[in-house]
């Protein structure tokens, strides 16, 4: 049989190319020392990187992109079926790493120094998330202020140029409804959507190499790495909230309605409780006609609908539980103040919903209790 | 459908080449398949240069690089060329092309393929089977990756330790913000 290990270099090189994960390639560096030396370590990732802004005279704000990983991580016991967990990963510029709630930025608690020795586990990358953290310091002038104001913002972000070495994101913008473009190569914001700010973006994007974006109307808007930017269809609707996800190599749209018009002043009081989504509809973006057109089942997908991103998982990839599902989180308040978050589970075929406590198998993938028995 | 009532390229039809591998076996193909092969190319069109005289198509272009079993799999490949390139645009065409890709199944097969793709200067054969040898081992353990290529693990105890640091997530009890 021919000998792998003295693969040629360059043929090496190729090969690690195709592979679309970091994990991978680190795996790949593992295997011997000839392959070691033969596969760089991957490129950089925007973890957290500092962006350039224009300083405004009141404050001076500083915007940092960070970088979270999404994964579907298997266990590898022997005798014992396998058992998998969704976890969210992240690595701050001090190379520390940080297991975050998928749906959401909370840290998972209990998890603290914890080693997790990935030859022991299968791990699937499923996607990246990426938010730009705002800090905004106010000057002496106004002293009231002086604590920085952190905000944090969702971010549709591609890799581009011919490496693949640079980034272009798209975020919405703060001040009026457009979105706010940034290249890393050109090193400047662009403020796209000169439309009149009536309604403003609310979930973006990327898909087959396009940045695509809602807005509260339902106005849906793609632009290309070049800024080319158009209006490509109009949903007409109001639904408090909307997220764009990619499932089966299709674009949906996910409305989700509330149980009465005006309901969302209510969802910030100290006495709601419970999911305050009365009804999801879901399209798919079909491409020929530029156009949503509605989806009745998810068939076996589950989407996954977080508070930066949302993702989804074919539910025969995740034990114990069951397709056609929405997984959706909500911030829960307390006194005027946000209190973390509450995950719920709604199932589209029934209708029928409740607390990720309720089901069991969408419980234990999200809360990884049992992981760190298998570790080190 | 038959290759040989449609030819999707009329006006050489009738060329054929001959290939000689490494075990001596004499392959007659169109010349539009042998020009896939960069490397047969530019021996074919050297070769018209230099002896315009008439020795046309009965020139046997020597390959002692790849075997005739190889050399085989490489022609048939080529021959159902434009539909397996053609860029998926959606999963399910994905999931077919994948598997197409695992037909060329073994670990020792893909070594060969792959190794001769590249001495033949065939690009698009390089990058199918690179991706076929890429889908084996995406997402797998390190120790399923070792055996699928019989390969072992060479490093001395402190490059192991350097590797685990590489391959460990160490979660610390440090706020994010």
């Amino acid at each position: 049989m021919a000998d792998w290990s003295q693969l040629p270099q360059d043929l090496l090189h190729l090969i690690a190319k195709r592979l679309k994960t970091r994990i991978d390639l680190f795996r790949l560096r593992s295997i011997c020392s000839s392959w070691r030396s033969s596969i760089s370590l991957p490129p950089k990732q925007h973890r957290h990187t500092p962006i350039p802004t224009t300083d405004d005279s009141k404050f001076t704000l500083s915007l940092d992109l960070s970088e979270h990983t999404v994964y579907l991580i298997e266990s590898q016991q022997q005798g014992s079926p396998p058992k998998r967990w969704l976890v969210k990963v992240f690595q701050d510029q001090h190379g520390r790493m940080h297991l975050l709630d998928p749906l959401s930025r909370s840290k998972v608690v209990g998890f603290d120094n914890l080693l997790l020795d990935l030859r022991e586990f299968k791990v699937f990358e499923l996607c990246q998330e990426h938010v730009l953290h705002r800090t905004a310091t106010y000057g002496v002038h106004e002293p009231w202020r002086s604590r920085p104001v952190v905000e944090v913002d969702k971010v549709a972000l591609m890799c581009v140029g011919p490496e693949n070495n640079d980034f272009a994101l798209v975020t919405p913008h703060r001040d009026g409804g457009g979105l706010a473009f940034f290249n890393s190569r050109i090193q400047q914001w662009i403020t796209i959507g000169s439309h009149p700010a009536t309604s403003s973006c609310i979930a973006v994007t990327h898909f087959e190499g396009k940045f695509y974006a809602v807005d509260t109307k339902g106005r849906t808007i793609s632009i290309d790495q070049f800024l080319d930017s158009k209006v490509v269809t109009n949903l007409g609707s109001d639904a408090y909230m909307k997220y764009l996800v990619e499932a089966g190599g299709e674009l949906l749209v996910v409305e989700a309605y509330l149980p009465f018009p005006n309901a969302e002043g209510s969802i910030g009081s100290e006495s709601y409780r419970g999911l305050c989504i009365d009804y999801f509809e879901v399209f798919k973006f079909n491409k020929e006609g530029d156009k949503w057109v509605k989806v009745n089942s998810l068939g076996d997908w589950v989407l996954f609908l977080g508070v930066y991103s949302s993702f989804s998982v074919l539910a025969s990839e995740l034990p114990g539980c069951k397709g056609n599902c929405i997984v959706v989180t909500q911030p829960r308040w307390k006194e005027f103040n946000l209190d973390g978050h509450d995950t719920y589970v709604v199932e589209l075929e029934s209708g029928r919903s409740g607390p990720l406590e309720n089901y069991p198998g969408f419980s234990k993938l999200l809360f990884p209790g049992d992981m760190g028995t298998s570790s080190a | 459908m038959s290759n040989t009532s449609e030819n999707p390229n009329p006006s050489s039809s009738s060329a054929k080449i001959t290939l000689k591998t490494s075990d001596n076996e004499l392959f007659e193909v169109e010349e539009a398949v042998a020009m896939k092969f960069c490397t047969v190319k530019q021996y074919f069109e050297d070769e018209k240069d230099n002896d315009v005289a008439a020795r046309g198509s009965s020139t046997v272009i020597p390959l002692p690089n790849v075997h005739s079993a190889v050399l085989a799999r490489l022609i048939s490949y080529c021959k159902k060329l434009p539909q397996s390139n053609a860029v998926a645009d959606n999963h399910e065409e994905e999931e077919t092309k994948k598997k197409e890709r695992k037909q060329y199944g073994t670990p020792g097969d893909l070594v060969d393929l792959i190794s001769a793709a590249n001495y033949l200067d065939f690009k698009e054969g390089l990058e199918f089977f690179n991706q076929a040898l890429a889908d084996h081992i995406q997402n797998k353990s390190v120790e399923y990756v070792r055996k699928f290529f019989g390969i072992k693990g060479d490093f001395e105890p402190h490059e192991e330790e350097k590797y685990r640091e590489e391959y460990a997530w160490a979660f610390e009890g440090v706020d994010e913000d």
